[in-house]
Protein backbone atom coordinates (compact mmCIF):
# COMPACT_ATOMS: atom_id res chain seq x y z
CA UNK A 1 0.00 0.00 0.00
CA UNK A 2 1.12 3.29 -0.97
CA UNK A 3 3.01 5.77 1.95
CA UNK A 4 -0.68 8.01 1.81
CA UNK A 5 -3.27 6.00 0.92
CA UNK A 6 -5.35 5.14 3.59
CA UNK A 7 -7.08 1.58 4.87
CA UNK A 8 -10.61 1.67 3.76
CA UNK A 9 -11.81 1.26 7.88
CA UNK A 10 -9.34 4.46 7.93
CA UNK A 11 -11.02 6.26 5.08
CA UNK A 12 -14.05 5.50 6.66
CA UNK A 13 -13.46 6.67 10.43
CA UNK A 14 -11.84 10.18 8.83
CA UNK A 15 -15.45 10.56 7.10
CA UNK A 16 -16.83 9.90 10.81
CA UNK A 17 -14.84 12.40 12.01
CA UNK A 18 -16.25 14.86 9.47
CA UNK A 19 -19.62 14.16 9.99
CA UNK A 20 -19.12 13.71 14.34
CA UNK A 21 -17.57 17.74 13.48
CA UNK A 22 -20.46 18.28 11.75
CA UNK A 23 -22.80 16.91 14.18
CA UNK A 24 -24.38 14.88 11.90
CA UNK A 25 -25.37 11.27 12.99
CA UNK A 26 -22.68 8.64 13.02
CA UNK A 27 -22.45 4.82 13.81
CA UNK A 28 -22.09 3.09 16.96
CA UNK A 29 -19.04 1.74 15.65
CA UNK A 30 -17.61 5.24 15.85
CA UNK A 31 -19.22 6.89 19.27
CA UNK A 32 -15.40 6.27 20.70
CA UNK A 33 -14.20 8.46 18.38
CA UNK A 34 -17.15 10.87 19.00
CA UNK A 35 -15.92 10.91 22.30
CA UNK A 36 -12.85 11.37 21.89
CA UNK A 37 -13.51 14.81 19.94
CA UNK A 38 -15.67 16.29 22.94
CA UNK A 39 -13.27 15.62 25.09
CA UNK A 40 -10.54 17.81 23.04
CA UNK A 41 -12.92 20.08 22.49
CA UNK A 42 -14.24 20.14 25.66
CA UNK A 43 -10.64 20.82 27.40
CA UNK A 44 -9.87 23.40 24.67
CA UNK A 45 -9.10 26.99 25.84
CA UNK A 46 -11.87 28.90 25.81
CA UNK A 47 -11.38 32.70 24.48
CA UNK A 48 -12.52 35.17 27.18
CA UNK A 49 -15.34 37.17 26.85
CA UNK A 50 -13.65 40.96 27.76
CA UNK A 51 -10.63 39.58 25.34
CA UNK A 52 -13.40 38.67 22.74
CA UNK A 53 -15.47 41.68 22.76
CA UNK A 54 -12.56 43.60 22.59
CA UNK A 55 -11.43 41.74 19.45
CA UNK A 56 -14.42 42.32 17.84
CA UNK A 57 -14.84 46.43 18.52
CA UNK A 58 -11.73 45.89 16.58
CA UNK A 59 -12.79 43.72 14.08
CA UNK A 60 -15.79 46.56 13.85
CA UNK A 61 -13.10 49.62 13.71
CA UNK A 62 -11.32 47.84 11.06
CA UNK A 63 -8.53 47.43 13.06
CA UNK A 64 -7.94 51.34 12.83
CA UNK A 65 -5.86 52.67 15.60
CA UNK A 66 -7.27 55.64 17.15
CA UNK A 67 -4.91 57.58 18.86
CA UNK A 68 -2.28 57.56 16.29
CA UNK A 69 -2.60 60.14 13.17
CA UNK A 70 -1.97 58.50 10.33
CA UNK A 71 -0.06 59.86 7.06
CA UNK A 72 -2.15 60.22 4.20
CA UNK A 73 -1.62 56.90 2.38
CA UNK A 74 0.91 57.11 -0.42
CA UNK A 75 -0.68 54.84 -3.39
CA UNK A 76 2.87 53.48 -4.20
CA UNK A 77 2.46 51.62 -7.24
CA UNK A 78 0.97 54.80 -9.14
CA UNK A 79 3.92 56.97 -7.21
CA UNK A 80 6.16 53.88 -8.38
CA UNK A 81 4.72 54.56 -11.99
CA UNK A 82 4.54 57.89 -11.99
CA UNK A 83 8.34 58.27 -11.19
CA UNK A 84 9.70 55.61 -13.60
CA UNK A 85 7.20 57.34 -16.68
CA UNK A 86 8.98 60.41 -15.70
CA UNK A 87 12.74 59.37 -15.60
CA UNK A 88 11.86 57.70 -18.78
CA UNK A 89 10.34 61.16 -20.38
CA UNK A 90 13.24 62.85 -19.17
CA UNK A 91 15.93 60.18 -20.78
CA UNK A 92 14.24 60.50 -23.74
CA UNK A 93 14.14 63.77 -24.07
CA UNK A 94 17.82 64.30 -23.10
CA UNK A 95 18.84 61.68 -25.60
CA UNK A 96 16.73 63.22 -28.48
CA UNK A 97 18.07 66.66 -27.97
CA UNK A 98 15.55 68.91 -27.16
CA UNK A 99 16.47 69.93 -23.98
CA UNK A 100 20.30 70.52 -25.26
CA UNK A 101 19.09 71.98 -27.98
CA UNK A 102 21.48 70.04 -30.02
CA UNK A 103 19.59 70.29 -33.75
CA UNK A 104 20.21 67.44 -36.16
CA UNK A 105 21.13 68.51 -39.70
CA UNK A 106 20.35 65.19 -41.08
CA UNK A 107 16.91 66.12 -42.89
CA UNK A 108 17.20 69.96 -42.88
CA UNK A 109 18.72 72.16 -45.62
CA UNK A 110 20.96 74.41 -43.85
CA UNK A 111 21.96 77.72 -45.01
CA UNK A 112 25.45 77.28 -46.57
CA UNK A 113 28.18 80.25 -44.81
CA UNK A 114 31.37 80.61 -44.71
CA UNK A 115 32.97 79.24 -41.97
CA UNK A 116 35.96 80.96 -41.35
CA UNK A 117 37.01 81.97 -37.83
CA UNK A 118 39.01 84.89 -37.74
CA UNK A 119 37.77 86.35 -41.66
CA UNK A 120 35.58 88.93 -41.83
CA UNK A 121 34.96 88.12 -44.77
CA UNK A 122 31.96 85.82 -45.77
CA UNK A 123 32.51 86.26 -50.09
CA UNK A 124 35.53 83.63 -49.49
CA UNK A 125 37.80 81.34 -47.65
CA UNK A 126 41.11 83.03 -48.55
CA UNK A 127 41.41 86.26 -47.64
CA UNK A 128 45.17 87.73 -48.65
CA UNK A 129 47.02 89.56 -46.67
CA UNK A 130 48.73 92.43 -48.61
CA UNK A 131 47.11 93.63 -52.07
CA UNK A 132 50.21 91.84 -53.73
CA UNK A 133 49.14 88.32 -52.50
CA UNK A 134 45.36 88.82 -53.29
CA UNK A 135 45.26 86.25 -56.10
CA UNK A 136 47.78 83.79 -54.08
CA UNK A 137 45.75 80.47 -54.21
CA UNK A 138 44.82 81.12 -58.24
CA UNK A 139 48.45 79.37 -59.44
CA UNK A 140 47.89 80.41 -63.17
CA UNK A 141 48.14 84.52 -61.71
CA UNK A 142 50.52 86.02 -59.25
CA UNK A 143 53.19 85.22 -57.00
CA UNK A 144 52.24 81.59 -57.00
CA UNK A 145 53.05 81.57 -60.31
CA UNK A 146 56.27 82.92 -60.61
CA UNK A 147 57.07 80.22 -57.90
CA UNK A 148 56.22 77.75 -60.33
CA UNK A 149 59.31 79.22 -61.86
CA UNK A 150 62.39 78.32 -59.94
CA UNK A 151 64.36 81.43 -59.38
CA UNK A 152 61.93 83.55 -60.25
CA UNK A 153 62.03 86.69 -57.93
CA UNK A 154 59.66 87.57 -55.35
CA UNK A 155 57.35 85.39 -53.67
CA UNK A 156 54.24 84.49 -51.87
CA UNK A 157 54.44 85.75 -48.38
CA UNK A 158 52.14 84.12 -45.45
CA UNK A 159 48.40 84.52 -44.41
CA UNK A 160 48.08 87.63 -42.38
CA UNK A 161 47.89 87.13 -38.81
CA UNK A 162 43.80 87.76 -39.51
CA UNK A 163 43.64 85.70 -42.34
CA UNK A 164 42.38 82.24 -42.61
CA UNK A 165 42.42 79.67 -45.80
CA UNK A 166 39.53 77.41 -44.60
CA UNK A 167 39.01 73.95 -46.84
CA UNK A 168 35.16 72.99 -47.08
CA UNK A 169 33.70 70.10 -47.86
CA UNK A 170 29.58 69.10 -48.06
CA UNK A 171 27.86 66.22 -48.81
CA UNK A 172 24.22 66.16 -50.18
CA UNK A 173 21.96 63.12 -50.49
CA UNK A 174 18.69 63.61 -52.38
CA UNK A 175 15.58 61.95 -53.19
CA UNK A 176 13.82 62.11 -56.26
CA UNK A 177 10.76 59.38 -57.80
CA UNK A 178 12.65 56.47 -60.12
CA UNK A 179 11.67 58.39 -63.37
CA UNK A 180 13.34 61.39 -62.23
CA UNK A 181 17.03 60.42 -61.69
CA UNK A 182 18.36 61.16 -64.75
CA UNK A 183 16.52 64.61 -64.85
CA UNK A 184 17.89 65.19 -61.62
CA UNK A 185 21.98 64.55 -62.34
CA UNK A 186 21.40 66.50 -65.80
CA UNK A 187 20.00 69.14 -63.23
CA UNK A 188 22.96 68.93 -60.83
CA UNK A 189 25.71 69.30 -63.71
CA UNK A 190 24.27 72.09 -64.45
CA UNK A 191 23.83 73.46 -61.45
CA UNK A 192 27.34 72.87 -60.93
CA UNK A 193 28.73 74.38 -64.11
CA UNK A 194 26.42 77.65 -63.65
CA UNK A 195 28.21 77.94 -59.96
CA UNK A 196 31.60 78.14 -61.93
CA UNK A 197 32.56 74.27 -60.62
CA UNK A 198 33.86 71.55 -62.19
CA UNK A 199 32.47 67.48 -62.03
CA UNK A 200 35.12 65.71 -60.79
CA UNK A 201 33.46 62.29 -60.97
CA UNK A 202 30.06 61.29 -61.35
CA UNK A 203 27.95 57.76 -61.90
CA UNK A 204 24.72 57.69 -62.90
CA UNK A 205 22.70 53.86 -63.13
CA UNK A 206 18.97 54.36 -63.95
CA UNK A 207 17.50 50.74 -63.10
CA UNK A 208 13.99 51.50 -61.79
CA UNK A 209 14.07 51.88 -58.62
CA UNK A 210 17.33 50.71 -57.98
CA UNK A 211 18.44 53.91 -59.73
CA UNK A 212 20.80 55.99 -58.18
CA UNK A 213 23.18 58.90 -59.27
CA UNK A 214 26.17 60.37 -57.61
CA UNK A 215 28.18 63.41 -58.25
CA UNK A 216 31.82 64.47 -56.76
CA UNK A 217 31.54 68.65 -57.39
CA UNK A 218 34.56 70.96 -57.02
CA UNK A 219 33.25 74.61 -56.56
CA UNK A 220 34.66 78.34 -55.82
CA UNK A 221 34.59 78.21 -51.62
CA UNK A 222 32.37 81.37 -52.66
CA UNK A 223 29.65 79.99 -55.02
CA UNK A 224 29.02 76.40 -52.49
CA UNK A 225 26.35 77.70 -50.77
CA UNK A 226 24.64 78.89 -53.90
CA UNK A 227 25.23 75.39 -55.31
CA UNK A 228 23.48 73.75 -52.26
CA UNK A 229 20.32 76.31 -52.29
CA UNK A 230 20.32 74.95 -56.06
CA UNK A 231 20.89 71.72 -55.74
CA UNK A 232 18.52 71.29 -52.82
CA UNK A 233 15.47 72.23 -54.98
CA UNK A 234 16.25 69.91 -57.83
CA UNK A 235 14.66 66.85 -55.16
CA UNK A 236 13.77 66.39 -51.67
CA UNK A 237 16.97 66.30 -49.03
CA UNK A 238 17.41 63.44 -47.84
CA UNK A 239 20.54 64.47 -45.61
CA UNK A 240 23.26 67.59 -45.70
CA UNK A 241 26.52 67.51 -44.39
CA UNK A 242 29.11 70.02 -44.03
CA UNK A 243 32.53 70.25 -42.92
CA UNK A 244 35.62 72.91 -42.90
CA UNK A 245 38.88 72.94 -42.29
CA UNK A 246 41.38 75.24 -41.02
CA UNK A 247 44.54 74.80 -43.22
CA UNK A 248 46.15 78.59 -42.70
CA UNK A 249 49.31 76.55 -40.73
CA UNK A 250 49.46 74.18 -43.17
CA UNK A 251 49.33 76.91 -45.92
CA UNK A 252 52.49 79.39 -43.74
CA UNK A 253 54.48 76.35 -43.29
CA UNK A 254 54.78 75.71 -47.18
CA UNK A 255 55.01 78.94 -47.63
CA UNK A 256 57.93 79.37 -45.27
CA UNK A 257 59.48 76.29 -46.32
CA UNK A 258 59.52 77.56 -50.31
CA UNK A 259 60.58 80.77 -49.32
CA UNK A 260 63.61 79.48 -47.46
CA UNK A 261 64.44 76.69 -50.40
CA UNK A 262 64.16 80.11 -52.66
CA UNK A 263 66.62 81.71 -50.87
CA UNK A 264 69.00 79.37 -50.50
CA UNK A 265 68.82 78.66 -54.22
CA UNK A 266 69.90 82.44 -54.35
CA UNK A 267 72.49 82.20 -52.80
CA UNK A 268 73.99 79.16 -54.62
CA UNK A 269 73.70 81.11 -57.79
CA UNK A 270 75.70 83.59 -55.81
CA UNK A 271 78.13 81.55 -54.58
CA UNK A 272 78.13 80.06 -58.16
CA UNK A 273 78.91 83.00 -60.06
CA UNK A 274 82.08 83.57 -57.59
CA UNK A 275 83.44 80.18 -57.99
CA UNK A 276 87.06 79.83 -59.38
CA UNK A 277 87.42 76.39 -59.87
CA UNK A 278 85.17 74.03 -62.16
CA UNK A 279 84.93 71.62 -59.32
CA UNK A 280 83.44 74.16 -57.41
CA UNK A 281 80.82 75.33 -60.17
CA UNK A 282 80.14 71.41 -60.70
CA UNK A 283 79.17 70.91 -57.16
CA UNK A 284 77.41 73.83 -56.26
CA UNK A 285 75.39 73.33 -59.69
CA UNK A 286 74.58 69.99 -58.25
CA UNK A 287 72.89 71.25 -55.01
CA UNK A 288 70.96 73.91 -57.58
CA UNK A 289 70.09 70.73 -59.35
CA UNK A 290 68.65 68.97 -56.31
CA UNK A 291 66.96 72.55 -54.74
CA UNK A 292 65.11 72.69 -57.59
CA UNK A 293 63.60 69.51 -57.51
CA UNK A 294 62.68 70.11 -53.48
CA UNK A 295 61.37 74.01 -54.28
CA UNK A 296 59.09 72.08 -57.39
CA UNK A 297 57.78 70.08 -54.64
CA UNK A 298 57.11 72.64 -52.28
CA UNK A 299 55.53 74.64 -54.81
CA UNK A 300 53.36 72.23 -55.81
CA UNK A 301 52.36 72.16 -51.70
CA UNK A 302 51.54 75.40 -52.11
CA UNK A 303 49.66 75.00 -54.86
CA UNK A 304 47.38 72.11 -53.33
CA UNK A 305 46.30 73.91 -50.49
CA UNK A 306 45.99 76.92 -52.45
CA UNK A 307 43.49 75.31 -54.63
CA UNK A 308 41.91 73.51 -51.39
CA UNK A 309 41.08 76.46 -49.92
CA UNK A 310 39.30 78.12 -52.77
CA UNK A 311 37.93 75.50 -54.07
CA UNK A 312 34.99 73.61 -51.76
CA UNK A 313 34.47 69.61 -52.66
CA UNK A 314 30.52 68.69 -53.08
CA UNK A 315 29.56 64.62 -52.75
CA UNK A 316 25.90 64.46 -54.32
CA UNK A 317 24.04 61.02 -54.15
CA UNK A 318 20.67 60.95 -55.66
CA UNK A 319 18.58 58.18 -54.57
CA UNK A 320 15.19 56.63 -55.98
CA UNK A 321 12.27 57.63 -53.46
CA UNK A 322 11.57 53.98 -52.24
CA UNK A 323 15.12 53.73 -51.29
CA UNK A 324 15.21 56.88 -48.81
CA UNK A 325 12.15 55.92 -48.03
CA UNK A 326 13.38 53.45 -45.07
CA UNK A 327 15.87 55.97 -43.44
CA UNK A 328 14.08 59.40 -44.06
CA UNK A 329 10.67 61.19 -45.38
CA UNK A 330 10.08 64.47 -46.76
CA UNK A 331 7.84 66.93 -46.16
CA UNK A 332 7.01 68.17 -41.98
CA UNK A 333 4.34 65.00 -41.55
CA UNK A 334 6.90 62.97 -42.79
CA UNK A 335 9.71 64.57 -40.47
CA UNK A 336 7.09 64.80 -37.92
CA UNK A 337 6.67 60.72 -37.93
CA UNK A 338 10.69 60.61 -38.47
CA UNK A 339 11.06 61.94 -35.42
CA UNK A 340 8.45 60.53 -33.44
CA UNK A 341 9.88 56.72 -34.42
CA UNK A 342 13.34 58.20 -33.25
CA UNK A 343 12.18 59.18 -30.06
CA UNK A 344 10.08 55.83 -29.90
CA UNK A 345 13.49 54.19 -30.85
CA UNK A 346 15.07 55.94 -28.09
CA UNK A 347 12.48 54.64 -25.63
CA UNK A 348 12.89 51.25 -26.72
CA UNK A 349 16.40 51.18 -26.13
CA UNK A 350 16.31 52.63 -22.38
CA UNK A 351 13.23 50.42 -21.53
CA UNK A 352 15.67 47.74 -23.02
CA UNK A 353 18.30 48.65 -20.99
CA UNK A 354 16.36 49.16 -17.76
CA UNK A 355 15.08 45.52 -18.46
CA UNK A 356 18.23 44.85 -18.77
CA UNK A 357 18.98 45.82 -15.29
CA UNK A 358 16.10 45.44 -13.37
CA UNK A 359 15.37 41.49 -14.50
CA UNK A 360 18.86 40.38 -12.70
CA UNK A 361 17.78 42.88 -9.91
CA UNK A 362 14.16 41.25 -9.46
CA UNK A 363 15.79 37.72 -9.70
CA UNK A 364 18.11 38.54 -7.35
CA UNK A 365 15.40 40.31 -4.89
CA UNK A 366 13.24 36.97 -5.55
CA UNK A 367 15.76 34.72 -5.10
CA UNK A 368 16.78 36.57 -1.93
CA UNK A 369 13.00 36.67 -0.76
CA UNK A 370 12.26 33.10 -1.11
CA UNK A 371 15.47 32.00 0.69
CA UNK A 372 14.87 33.98 3.52
CA UNK A 373 10.83 32.97 3.67
CA UNK A 374 11.96 28.98 3.25
CA UNK A 375 14.70 29.60 6.32
CA UNK A 376 12.28 31.73 8.17
CA UNK A 377 9.51 28.79 7.81
CA UNK A 378 12.12 25.76 8.79
CA UNK A 379 13.37 28.67 11.72
CA UNK A 380 9.01 28.30 12.76
CA UNK A 381 8.89 24.89 12.61
CA UNK A 382 12.28 23.78 14.46
CA UNK A 383 11.14 26.01 17.14
CA UNK A 384 7.53 24.56 17.39
CA UNK A 385 9.87 21.26 17.19
CA UNK A 386 11.39 22.49 20.35
CA UNK A 387 8.53 23.96 21.91
CA UNK A 388 7.61 20.28 22.86
CA UNK A 389 10.62 20.01 25.39
CA UNK B 1 -15.23 62.89 1.23
CA UNK B 2 -12.65 60.84 3.28
CA UNK B 3 -12.85 57.72 1.75
CA UNK B 4 -12.48 55.84 5.42
CA UNK B 5 -15.35 57.80 6.67
CA UNK B 6 -17.73 56.37 3.34
CA UNK B 7 -16.36 53.37 2.61
CA UNK B 8 -17.43 51.66 -1.20
CA UNK B 9 -19.79 49.05 -1.54
CA UNK B 10 -16.82 46.71 -2.37
CA UNK B 11 -14.93 47.71 1.07
CA UNK B 12 -18.10 47.34 2.50
CA UNK B 13 -18.39 43.97 1.39
CA UNK B 14 -15.46 42.82 2.15
CA UNK B 15 -15.48 44.16 5.52
CA UNK B 16 -18.79 42.14 5.87
CA UNK B 17 -17.01 39.26 5.08
CA UNK B 18 -14.67 39.50 7.40
CA UNK B 19 -16.46 40.03 10.13
CA UNK B 20 -18.27 36.60 8.75
CA UNK B 21 -15.22 35.26 8.98
CA UNK B 22 -14.08 36.24 12.31
CA UNK B 23 -17.27 35.22 13.49
CA UNK B 24 -17.06 31.90 12.42
CA UNK B 25 -13.47 31.13 13.31
CA UNK B 26 -12.59 33.14 16.36
CA UNK B 27 -13.14 30.77 19.38
CA UNK B 28 -11.76 28.16 17.18
CA UNK B 29 -9.10 30.20 16.06
CA UNK B 30 -8.27 31.01 19.37
CA UNK B 31 -8.45 27.71 21.05
CA UNK B 32 -6.13 26.16 18.37
CA UNK B 33 -3.29 29.21 19.36
CA UNK B 34 -3.63 28.70 22.85
CA UNK B 35 -3.12 25.18 22.48
CA UNK B 36 -0.12 25.96 20.34
CA UNK B 37 1.23 28.15 23.12
CA UNK B 38 -0.30 27.31 26.43
CA UNK B 39 -0.11 30.60 27.50
CA UNK B 40 -3.41 32.96 27.74
CA UNK B 41 -2.01 36.19 27.04
CA UNK B 42 0.12 35.60 24.18
CA UNK B 43 -2.80 33.25 23.02
CA UNK B 44 -4.82 36.61 22.65
CA UNK B 45 -2.28 38.65 21.71
CA UNK B 46 -1.41 36.04 18.60
CA UNK B 47 -5.03 35.88 17.98
CA UNK B 48 -5.69 39.62 17.14
CA UNK B 49 -1.98 39.73 15.57
CA UNK B 50 -3.53 36.78 12.94
CA UNK B 51 -6.87 38.94 12.25
CA UNK B 52 -5.24 42.32 11.82
CA UNK B 53 -2.49 40.54 9.50
CA UNK B 54 -5.69 38.74 7.59
CA UNK B 55 -7.41 41.64 7.58
CA UNK B 56 -4.39 43.86 6.60
CA UNK B 57 -3.39 40.98 3.54
CA UNK B 58 -7.51 40.40 2.42
CA UNK B 59 -6.73 41.34 -1.08
CA UNK B 60 -3.96 38.81 -1.50
CA UNK B 61 -6.47 36.23 -0.64
CA UNK B 62 -6.98 33.84 -3.40
CA UNK B 63 -9.69 31.41 -2.79
CA UNK B 64 -8.69 29.26 -5.52
CA UNK B 65 -6.08 28.41 -3.15
CA UNK B 66 -7.83 27.09 -0.62
CA UNK B 67 -11.05 28.63 2.13
CA UNK B 68 -10.87 31.75 4.06
CA UNK B 69 -10.46 29.45 7.30
CA UNK B 70 -7.59 27.46 5.92
CA UNK B 71 -6.22 30.63 5.07
CA UNK B 72 -6.73 32.27 8.58
CA UNK B 73 -5.44 29.43 10.08
CA UNK B 74 -2.39 29.34 8.30
CA UNK B 75 -1.64 32.72 9.20
CA UNK B 76 -2.09 32.22 12.97
CA UNK B 77 -0.37 29.40 12.29
CA UNK B 78 2.49 31.16 11.72
CA UNK B 79 2.30 33.88 14.04
CA UNK B 80 2.10 31.07 16.81
CA UNK B 81 5.49 29.71 15.62
CA UNK B 82 6.70 33.42 15.61
CA UNK B 83 6.01 33.79 19.14
CA UNK B 84 7.52 30.21 19.76
CA UNK B 85 10.87 31.52 18.47
CA UNK B 86 10.94 34.86 19.95
CA UNK B 87 10.00 33.19 23.39
CA UNK B 88 12.97 30.53 22.63
CA UNK B 89 15.34 33.57 22.15
CA UNK B 90 13.72 35.43 25.15
CA UNK B 91 13.77 32.74 27.60
CA UNK B 92 10.25 30.47 27.98
CA UNK B 93 7.25 31.84 29.69
CA UNK B 94 5.77 30.13 32.59
CA UNK B 95 2.15 28.42 31.23
CA UNK B 96 -1.15 29.95 32.83
CA UNK B 97 -3.46 28.33 30.79
CA UNK B 98 -5.76 27.56 33.40
CA UNK B 99 -8.80 25.81 32.68
CA UNK B 100 -12.08 28.00 32.04
CA UNK B 101 -13.92 25.19 30.68
CA UNK B 102 -17.44 24.74 32.08
CA UNK B 103 -15.86 22.63 34.40
CA UNK B 104 -18.20 23.39 37.09
CA UNK B 105 -21.09 21.76 34.60
CA UNK B 106 -18.87 18.16 34.14
CA UNK B 107 -19.91 14.83 35.48
CA UNK B 108 -16.87 12.98 37.15
CA UNK B 109 -17.10 10.70 34.47
CA UNK B 110 -16.61 13.88 31.21
CA UNK B 111 -13.97 15.00 33.99
CA UNK B 112 -11.83 12.60 34.21
CA UNK B 113 -12.16 10.93 30.78
CA UNK B 114 -10.94 14.98 29.65
CA UNK B 115 -8.18 14.41 31.76
CA UNK B 116 -7.08 11.29 30.42
CA UNK B 117 -7.14 13.15 26.86
CA UNK B 118 -5.74 16.02 28.07
CA UNK B 119 -2.46 13.92 28.75
CA UNK B 120 -2.68 11.96 25.55
CA UNK B 121 -2.29 15.01 23.75
CA UNK B 122 0.78 16.42 25.62
CA UNK B 123 2.16 13.31 25.57
CA UNK B 124 2.07 13.30 21.85
CA UNK B 125 4.52 14.30 19.43
CA UNK B 126 3.96 18.59 18.65
CA UNK B 127 3.25 18.14 15.13
CA UNK B 128 0.80 15.05 16.05
CA UNK B 129 -1.12 17.04 18.47
CA UNK B 130 -0.90 20.03 16.10
CA UNK B 131 -2.88 18.01 13.55
CA UNK B 132 -5.40 16.89 16.22
CA UNK B 133 -5.97 20.76 17.13
CA UNK B 134 -6.44 21.64 13.28
CA UNK B 135 -8.89 18.82 13.14
CA UNK B 136 -10.50 18.83 16.54
CA UNK B 137 -10.52 22.44 17.71
CA UNK B 138 -10.01 24.29 13.82
CA UNK B 139 -12.90 21.76 12.37
CA UNK B 140 -10.83 21.90 9.19
CA UNK B 141 -11.65 19.56 6.22
CA UNK B 142 -8.92 17.26 5.22
CA UNK B 143 -8.08 20.11 2.43
CA UNK B 144 -7.83 22.83 4.88
CA UNK B 145 -5.28 21.16 7.24
CA UNK B 146 -2.87 20.41 4.03
CA UNK B 147 -3.09 23.82 3.25
CA UNK B 148 -2.48 24.92 6.62
CA UNK B 149 0.58 22.15 7.05
CA UNK B 150 1.78 22.87 3.40
CA UNK B 151 1.16 18.80 2.10
CA UNK B 152 -1.06 16.92 -0.11
CA UNK B 153 -4.41 16.19 1.13
CA UNK B 154 -3.88 12.31 1.09
CA UNK B 155 -0.74 13.61 3.02
CA UNK B 156 -2.50 15.45 5.31
CA UNK B 157 -5.13 12.08 6.15
CA UNK B 158 -2.58 10.10 6.89
CA UNK B 159 -1.06 12.32 9.47
CA UNK B 160 -4.56 12.28 10.69
CA UNK B 161 -5.09 8.97 10.94
CA UNK B 162 -1.80 8.02 12.30
CA UNK B 163 -2.52 10.97 15.41
CA UNK B 164 -5.33 9.90 16.30
CA UNK B 165 -4.37 6.16 16.44
CA UNK B 166 -1.26 7.64 18.53
CA UNK B 167 -4.01 9.58 20.69
CA UNK B 168 -5.77 6.86 21.33
CA UNK B 169 -2.52 5.07 22.72
CA UNK B 170 -1.70 7.89 24.78
CA UNK B 171 -5.11 7.56 26.23
CA UNK B 172 -5.35 4.10 27.02
CA UNK B 173 -1.39 4.58 28.78
CA UNK B 174 -2.68 7.59 30.41
CA UNK B 175 -5.95 5.54 32.07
Amino acid sequence: MPRNELSPAAQAELEALDAILARAPVGEEHLELAALVDSVRGDAPRIDPAFAAQLEARVRARFRRPSRRRAPRIAWPAAAGSLVALALGALVLVSSGVLSGTKTQSHALVPATTVAPRSSSTGGAFKPAAPSAGSAPRASTGPLAALAAPGAAGGAANLGPGSRLVARASSLTLVAAAGRIQTVANAVVASTEHAGGIVESSSVSVRGLASHASFKLSVPSSKLGGLISSLSTLAGVLSLNQATTDITNSYNKAQAKLAAERAERSALIKALAAATTRAQQQSIEAEITALDGKIALATDRVQALAAKGHNATVSVDVRTAAAGASSGRSGPLGRALDDSLAVLDVALVIALVAFAIILPIALCGLAVWWSAATLRQRARERAFAASAT
Amino acid sequence: MNATLAPTPRAQRSGAQFEALYRSCADDLYAYVASLLRDRSAAEDVTALAFERAYRRRALFDLRRGSARAWLFGIARNAALDELRRRQRVGPLVGDLADQSAQAEDDDEFAERRLVVREGLAALDPREREVILLKFVGRLSNAELARVLGCSESNAGTRLHRAIKQLREACHAAQ
